[in-house]
């Protein structure tokens, strides 16, 4: 445990076994077991619900309320020990329409048998009650306290990952924030209530190029609360052309790419108290993987093989949604354009994965990761050129990240009901859009790990680049440090300004 | 769940192959079904630092005793004395089992060889 901060995720598919087990059509309360394994971030623990634990005969007495046997927690703890996994308790609610604290019967039951749990398989009890009325989960996680004198701590969220993401929220621990007077027009298109779910989800966005630049200032002004940029490149002039927003003395002082995402994006938010985090690291290194399995949704804005290797393991491996997409432009040989495509999916459990659709190649991944795509050596032994194709021009890298925005509305907000449209792929030539249909490979070894957490295959490893990078970063010399300060001065004097308008 | 080195190692012999760890690499036998050594089980490797991603991304480099020529090749020294380690990329997984591919792209490789 690394804090006090836990939630829950599971999938649709799981959600709807349990929910099969604790809806009665009696209107009476009901009650089940399942197993769990952890996810864990660096400030959050995330309880995978994996499986259900249905009761068998004589395992409950329902009488209004429910009871449990002891019988049964012991085949659950049976069961999770077998699976190498933790205990869920459930219970439901009948009518209920938000996030459930305890009745005192309710905690004297999941404390009762907290530490027993613990003990016997190595983690913590996980209590999760079912508001029936509108299918609110709300969740704790009894990881206080030694002995018999075993507290709870109460989840921020439960997450629930299918066409589309489901969220119920703690709202005592992450209170809906309220809408502000800049965001009217955005309330306005789906309603306080959504306003209140998207603005309180912890988004990450990994690459903060042209189209993770435009994804972070747009979710912003959506009037998210808090975002995390991650990139541990440089800006250079060679990306003005495409980093809208990051102005030649970003070059010129060396500047990290986050330090413009969270400059422009701090510019646009909307909500009162917006936060955005930045990181340095790369999504390829353990320490980047672990703060990305803090957050409930990510965006794929990197086009190396690697990072959205991890990405598409981390997907199905800690359920968090990935939302990826990219651009090729294909050229003729004398150098005009012949076409561009470009392409977004939610990379989920129940959707295939990057490998199965076709976005990534499996044996790029090693490459990169092995360095042997930047090694001049391997390249100079290929007998070809290695560099990779890496076209792309400001009019259609908005494309790009319109695409991704599109696909992180729908699978959001589900407007008229409709979720996660599947892959899209846009070709720019004929001006066609076409729902791609992939279907998921017999032995896919990156779908099989769904909802391993922390058991997840290690793809990450110490990455060269990064830092490189970012010791090029800290180190700068004295002229740019007297730069830096002066802009971060003219910046600071922006921000003032910027306040005193609202 | 089958991964890491341990993984390919169990995968190898739940497919008949007995492989063996020997100076970082997992050593084992394959028969090609073509080229110059058709028909004749050759030794083969894979080094373990490539097998933690097992079996989310392959390994890049197959390792070959010296002996094993090939008309073209890209080619470093592998951790066993003697051996080469050859650069061939697997695209990608199959519809068969990730060690049966992994086979199945090394006796590739290998019928490629010209002595």
């Amino acid at each position: 445990m690394t804090s006090g901060i836990t939630s829950v995720a599971m999938t649709t598919a799981t959600e709807s076994v349990l929910s099969s087990l604790l809806v009665r059509d009696d209107g009476q309360e009901d009650i089940c077991l399942a197993t769990y394994r952890p996810s864990t971030g660096l400030t959050r623990v995330t309880a995978l619900v994996t499986e259900a634990i249905p009761p068998e005969p004589g395992d409950r007495e329902v009488h209004g309320n429910a009871t449990i046997t002891a019988e049964y927690v012991l085949r659950g703890i049976e069961i999770a020990q077998h699976k190498d996994s933790g205990l869920v308790l459930l219970h439901s609610h009948p009518g209920a329409t938000k996030w459930q604290f305890m009745s005192e019967p309710d905690s004297d039951t999941e404390s009762s048998y907290a530490n027993l749990v613990r003990e016997t398989t190595g983690l913590p009890l996980v209590g999760m009650t079912l508001a029936t009325g509108n299918h609110t989960w709300s969740a704790r996680h009894w990881n206080i306290g030694v002995g018999r004198q075993v507290e709870c701590t109460h989840a921020t969220n439960v997450r629930v990952v299918g066409d589309q993401l489901a969220v119920s929220w703690n709202d005592c621990l992450r209170p809906p924030p309220e809408a502000t007077e800049r965001q009217l027009r955005t309330v306005s298109a789906w309603g306080e209530r959504c306003q209140a779910d998207l603005a309180r989800r912890s988004i990450l966005v990994v690459g903060a190029g042209s189209v993770g630049l435009d994804v972070v200032v747009r979710l912003a002004a959506s009037g998210l609360c808090h975002l995390t940029v991650m990139d541990f490149d440089l800006v250079q002039s060679h990306n003005l052309d495409r980093l809208i927003g990051a102005r030649p003395r970003d070059a010129g002082l060396k500047r990290p790419k986050t330090h413009v995402a969270r400059r422009e994006g701090m510019g646009a938010a909307t909500a009162r108290d917006a936060r955005i985090d930045i990181s340095n690291l790369s999504i390829c290194e353990p320490e980047g993987l672990q703060l990305a399995l803090d957050h409930d949704l990510i965006f794929s804005c990197v086009d190396r093989p690697w990072p959205r290797g991890v990405l598409n393991g981390l997907a199905y491996s800690d359920l968090i949604p990935v939302i990826d997409g990219g651009i090729g432009i294909d050229t003729f040989d004398d150098g005009r354009m012949r076409n561009a495509t470009w392409r977004s999916h939610v990379v989920r459990p129940g959707r295939p994965c990057m490998s199965c659709s076709g976005q990534l190649d499996a044996g790029e991944v090693s490459r990169d990761r092995l360095g042997l795509l930047d090694d001049p050596e391997y390249i100079k032994g290929t007998g070809r050129s290695e560099e990779p194709a890496n076209q792309n021009v400001a009019p259609l890298s908005v494309s790009v990240g319109a695409s991704l925005l599109a696909q992180y509305v729908s699978f959001s907000v589900a407007p008229a009901g409709l979720g996660d449209p599947g892959p899209l792929r846009y070709a720019l030539s004929t001006h066609y859009l076409e729902h791609l249909s992939h279907t998921t490979r017999p032995y896919c070894p990156v779908e099989l790990v769904e909802g391993v957490g922390d058991q997840r295959p290690v793809l990450t490893d110490s990455h060269v680049q990064a830092e490189r990078l970012r010791q090029q970063a800290a180190a700068p010399g004295a002229r740019i440090r007297l730069l830096r300060w002066m802009d971060d001065g003219v910046q600071s004097l922006a921000t003032w300004l910027d306040r005193q308008g609202k | 769940m089958n991964q890491g080195v341990q993984g390919f190692i169990d995968e190898l012999i739940q497919h008949g192959f007995d492989p063996r760890v020997e100076l970082g690499l997992i050593v084992y036998r394959v028969t090609p079904v073509e080229g110059a050594h058709s028909g004749t089980a050759l030794e083969t490797g894979v080094s373990t630092d490539e097998l933690t991603p097992w079996p989310q991304a392959p390994p890049h480099w197959i390792h070959l005793p010296g002996g094993i020529k090939f008309s073209n090749t890209n080619s470093d020294t592998s951790s066993k004395p003697g051996w080469l380690k050859h650069s061939r990329q697997l695209d990608g997984w199959g519809d068969a089992p990730p060690a049966i591919c992994w086979v199945s792209h090394v006796r590739a490789a290998l019928g490629e060889a010209t002595e």
